[in-house]
């Protein structure tokens, strides 16, 4: 009975700290969410959490705000910049990552220890360079300098972390396969790919996230407004109208992550067990 | 007599190996090497993509440390940052992964919630909330004006912008988190209970058992979060514009600005070699060190 | 596990053909359709136009509303603007001018001079285009004054720009100011200590600190009289003069006679966001006049003064400009169509009267006559303007003194002062040295 209590007491006491914990690091997000419903005056005003009254006036306004160019168009490009990149790493990263796992083939240490340090390669390093050589190919203003890296698995940490997951798969699996017969790519296939679903779905989580948010890229390789995803959108529409609007720019922000968000609420479970089970099953 | 075989079998599939990092050599080498040396060609000269290129040697390379002070700066101000958000970040990860490894009712609730935020990494829509929650007239200053707190320039103030903006970092520890909660749930909990029967301490429990089974992920971790944490841009750049008196003045945006607003491409392309090679000396270092304090289930050979 | 997949996959796939069909619709560019040229041939090819310009939302629909008209008027042309703010719009013009994707028709500023043109060129001649725009219309000596550089013009002005101070009557009225106050910069001073004393949230200047430096350019013009730099690559500021400008603003700011930089600073370019300048805790500040359109956007009661004087000045240091100029860029691949439509946007009546001054008072008389005729004119703004003209500086500032990286350093080293970082002495040592460097460095290269 004491015994009970006594851990009755430290759960409590554990809720507590992280239900208070959580409250601090999620207001923010919150905050803005029901900002996006006030109007201006109210937002500069009040430090109450909910609207006093529920307007959409951000929303309808932002949204269109009589512009040629508006937000439709920069949801738009969004998805156009994020679903081929998220497709291609999801094909290219664990192929490249299955021949490094699987394959002792000649310079391989050398070739694995490039691949690492490209990992070390900052993006911020090549922007330069790359810009010249996109725009000799005539690549800026198009998604192109975002999708072809991902095709050709340019972006290591995706590859490198399923590399992790394949390394823990026991190598007697492939081996048993192969005794009944399977081919690498049979191996591939058959045998891993089933095994490693979780960590591909975590490598397409991420890269769809970080590609959505992505700005610096996106500044620099994408010029025109025409072109502009959500991210220039919402920074464009801050330098413009910031004083006169703060609603329409919480609302837009909304706009901006609501989607990730969902997208997070609905593969979260699945995506954080991913990394676990793999882990714990290797 | 029989193993012979074997390994000739295996031996016979090596070379596959090469067809599935096909994509990666192309990539790597036209995405990846080539724009590399080409930056460091253009590193020696005044290329500003208006005129021809002219070699000009080691210039760029001195200028950076002779005449340029934005150069000094902004190194001091990334190292600050790095110095100050990577621990912060790492430590702060692993305590709440510790927290939630404990099995407790409502946990996944938890995990959501504390990873959210790091969903959004590096958002402008994120940066517009920052700006709002700690511009003087913000919602932080409002709070803390109900406990009669005086307004604080959180980002007006030169002594304190880095330090707000780095924030937005720390608070986007969720990642971590989620590779810290992964390989503790690894953990067989048989070490536990052995150790428990030894008599063992949480705190021992903690560093003999978990801590040395954590360290590959700490590792990963450091990696990757000073890396990142060296190319930081987008927050100082939308909300501060690397001010104020350039205390947000970031390394990224020293080469944004040199590159891209006054086309200095030559020097840009020094700049970002020097980066480079930094960054290579810091990864090369933790990688040096790991054998004496990362433990790998496998024996750790790649 | 399945199911989550098969989930995924099929949101995926909607995305993919979502974001394909909308993709194809809006794909406008200068591609002209083979089909269509084939069946009409002596109608002009469709083309398409991009025109960029920054500002406010104001320009922004005013000139939309224009572009539409003018596609209605010429069918076979389509126009499609880009347009954002003021901040760091320079940057992403000259991103798209090195990657070779600039608009065809852009709004430059005329600050842009010497970076536009100490390399390659980025712009057409004005003057090579005169079949198709009419140049008649304006005043021939603005145009070579203000517009062109080395005989080059760049562009056809859009409005005439000034300098000036905006000030809040109201907060004159409740600090016993007159305005008829004729400023210099020493009751400047008093005026703005009396002013904290009585209530120390209020600061007679608003401090944005990019403005506050070039209200500091006009005190240096009224002290010299010439150019900052000369053609001849000589810096014209001691470092006497630097310590003394810089002494007078840190006197500025520790005598509450401007607003502490940390709370300005979130504001620089925009300070008709200062949420103190909405509040009306803030009596003045330096403008640029064809920013006046985004303030007399507030409730607030304002007018406008010119800047303070000093006894003895060589010059007034008011900045005359053409602010914003449209122009054709060299790369575009349908010169005579962008240099009609830039005719037709400053000559024809109704894009007159449809822009209004959202680029500031026209730059000619036949637009400002159409304006005052159909009662469009600002009054605010054109008076402004007026009051900019009469007290005219006469030094029109060379490319070398609008040179990006020499405003850059006048600014950064100007905030390193403001926040204290460094004394009005070292401030000036060190931007002194840095420029006499620099100079070398640019003299040697030409």
């Amino acid at each position: 009975m004491i015994r009970k209590s006594k851990s009755d007491i430290r759960n409590f006491l554990l809720h507590l700290l992280l239900s208070l914990l959580g409250a601090i690091m999620i207001y923010p997000l919150v905050w803005m969410f029901f900002a996006s419903f006030k109007t201006n005056d109210e937002i500069f005003n009040s430090v109450r959490l909910l609207p006093a009254e529920f307007n959409l006036d951000g929303y309808i306004l932002g949204w269109k705000g009589n512009r040629q160019i508006g937000f439709n168009t920069f949801l738009i490009n969004t998805l156009k910049l994020v679903v081929p990149t998220v497709i291609f790493t999801v094909i290219s990263s664990p192929l490249v990552a299955y021949g490094f796992a699987r394959f002792r083939f000649p310079f391989h240490r050398i070739l694995f220890a490039l691949m690492l340090s490209t990992l070390m390669l900052p993006n911020t390093v090549l922007v330069v360079p790359r810009y010249i050589m996109f725009r000799n190919f005539g690549w800026l203003d198009t998604y192109l300098p975002f999708t072809i890296p991902a095709l050709l698995a340019t972006a290591p940490f995706y590859t490198f972390m399923i590399y992790q997951f394949l390394r823990s798969l026991p190598v007697e699996l492939d081996e048993s396969a192969k005794i009944d017969g399977l081919g690498p790519i049979g191996i591939l296939l058959r045998i891993l790919l089933p095994l490693l679903k979780p960590a591909i779905f975590s490598a397409a989580v991420f890269q769809l996230i970080w590609t959505w948010n992505d700005f610096f890229n996106v500044l620099i390789f994408v010029p025109s407004v025409n072109k502009y995803t959500l991210s220039l959108g919402l920074r464009m529409m801050m330098d413009i109208e910031a004083a006169s609007a703060w609603n329409q720019i919480m609302a837009m922000s909304v706009v901006a992550i609501l989607p990730c968000a969902l997208f997070f609420f609905f593969t979260q479970r699945y995506f954080v067990e991913g990394i676990a089970t793999t882990g714990l099953k290797g | 007599m029989k193993i012979k075989p074997r390994i000739r079998e295996i031996n016979k599939y090596q070379y596959w190996g090469y067809l599935f990092i096909t994509p990666w050599i192309i990539g790597f080498i036209v995405l990846q090497l080539y724009p590399l040396l080409a930056s460091l060609n253009y590193s020696f000269t005044d290329f500003n993509m208006l005129n021809d290129p002219r070699y000009i040697g080691f210039q760029n390379y001195i200028r950076m440390f002779t005449k340029d002070v934005n150069f000094s700066q902004s190194v001091k101000v990334t190292l600050i940052r790095v110095l100050f958000a990577v621990p912060m970040k790492i430590i702060f990860a692993l305590m709440v992964a510790m927290l939630l490894n404990i099995r407790l009712k409502g946990m996944n609730f938890y995990r959501t919630i504390f990873y959210l935020p790091s969903i959004f990494g590096g958002s402008v829509a994120i940066s517009v909330l920052w700006k709002f929650l700690f511009m003087r007239e913000g919602l932080i200053n409002r709070l803390l004006s109900v406990f009669s707190i005086k307004p604080v320039d959180w980002l007006g103030n030169p002594d304190i912008a880095l330090f707000t903006v780095s924030l937005v970092t720390i608070w986007e520890f969720g990642s971590s988190m989620v590779l810290f909660l992964a390989g503790l749930k690894q953990i067989p909990r048989e070490l536990y209970e052995a150790a428990k029967i030894d008599g063992a301490s949480l705190l021992k429990q903690f560093y003999y058992v978990t801590l040395p089974l954590l360290t590959p992920i700490v590792f990963f971790n450091l990696v990757m979060q000073t890396i990142n944490a060296f190319q930081e841009f987008t927050t100082p750049f939308v909300i501060t514009s690397g001010g104020p008196a350039k205390s947000t003045y970031l390394y990224a945006m020293l080469i944004y600005e040199n590159g891209f607003k006054f086309l200095k491409m030559g020097y840009a392309s020094a700049l970002s070699w020097l980066m480079f090679i930094a960054i290579i000396i810091i990864t090369a270092l933790v990688f040096k060190s790991s054998p004496y304090w990362v433990y790998y289930g496998d024996g750790g050979s790649t | 596990m399945k199911k989550m997949i098969s989930i995924l996959l099929t949101i995926m796939l909607l995305l993919v053909a979502f974001s394909a069909c909308t993709g194809s619709t809006p794909a406008g560019n200068d591609a002209p359709d083979p089909t269509k040229a084939a069946s009409a041939p002596e109608k002009p090819e469709d083309i398409t136009l991009r025109v960029s310009w920054w500002g406010p939302e104001a320009r922004h629909q005013a000139t939309l509303e224009v572009m539409e008209m003018y596609e209605k008027l010429n069918s076979h042309v389509k126009l499609q603007g880009e347009y954002g703010d003021w901040n760091g719009w320079y940057d992403k013009l000259l991103t798209q001018i090195a990657g070779g994707t600039a608009p065809d028709v852009m709004q430059v500023n005329d600050r842009w001079y010497y970076d536009f043109t100490s390399n390659k060129q980025v712009v057409i001649d004005m003057n090579t285009l005169t079949d198709y725009v009419d140049l008649t219309t304006f005043d021939k000596n603005f145009l070579d004054t203000y517009c062109s550089y080395n005989g080059i013009l760049l562009g056809v002005p859009l409005g005439v720009n000034g300098t000036g101070m905006l000030y809040n009557k109201d907060f004159f009225a409740k600090y016993g100011i007159p305005e008829d106050t004729v400023w210099t910069w020493d009751n400047l001073m008093e005026i703005g200590i009396e002013v904290h004393k009585k209530d120390s949230n209020a600061y007679l200047l608003c401090s944005d600190p990019n403005e506050m430096m070039t209200l500091m350019r006009a005190y240096i013009k009224q002290k010299i009289g010439t150019q900052l730099i000369a053609d001849d690559y000589t810096f014209n500021l001691s470092k006497e003069l630097l310590t003394e400008v810089f002494q007078y603003t840190v006197d500025l700011l520790d005598n509450g006679v401007a607003e502490p930089f940390e709370s300005a600073v979130l504001y620089t370019n925009v300070s008709n966001e200062n949420p103190k300048w909405i509040r009306g805790e803030l009596g003045m500040q330096f403008k640029y006049l064809s920013l006046l359109p985004r303030y007399l956007e507030s409730d607030l009661n304002l007018g406008i003064v010119t800047l303070p004087v000093m006894e003895g000045l060589k010059d007034t240091g008011v900045l005359i400009s053409t602010g914003n100029l449209m122009s054709v860029y060299s790369g575009t691949k349908h010169v005579e169509e962008c240099a009609k439509f830039i005719n037709w946007f400053v000559n024809d009546k109704d894009a007159i009267l449809t822009l209004g001054e959202v680029r500031g008072i026209p730059a000619t008389d036949f637009a400002r006559k159409t304006l005052s005729e159909a009662g469009k004119g600002n009054t605010f703004v054109s008076d402004a303007v007026n009051i900019a003209l009469e007290n005219a500086s006469n030094i029109v500032e060379n490319g070398l003194s609008q040179n990006q990286e020499f405003e850059a350093l006048l600014i950064d080293t100007f905030e390193q002062v403001g926040f204290k970082r460094l004394t009005p002495e070292e401030a000036a040592n060190f931007l002194y040295d840095t420029m006499i460097e620099k100079l070398e460095e640019l003299k040697s290269q030409n």
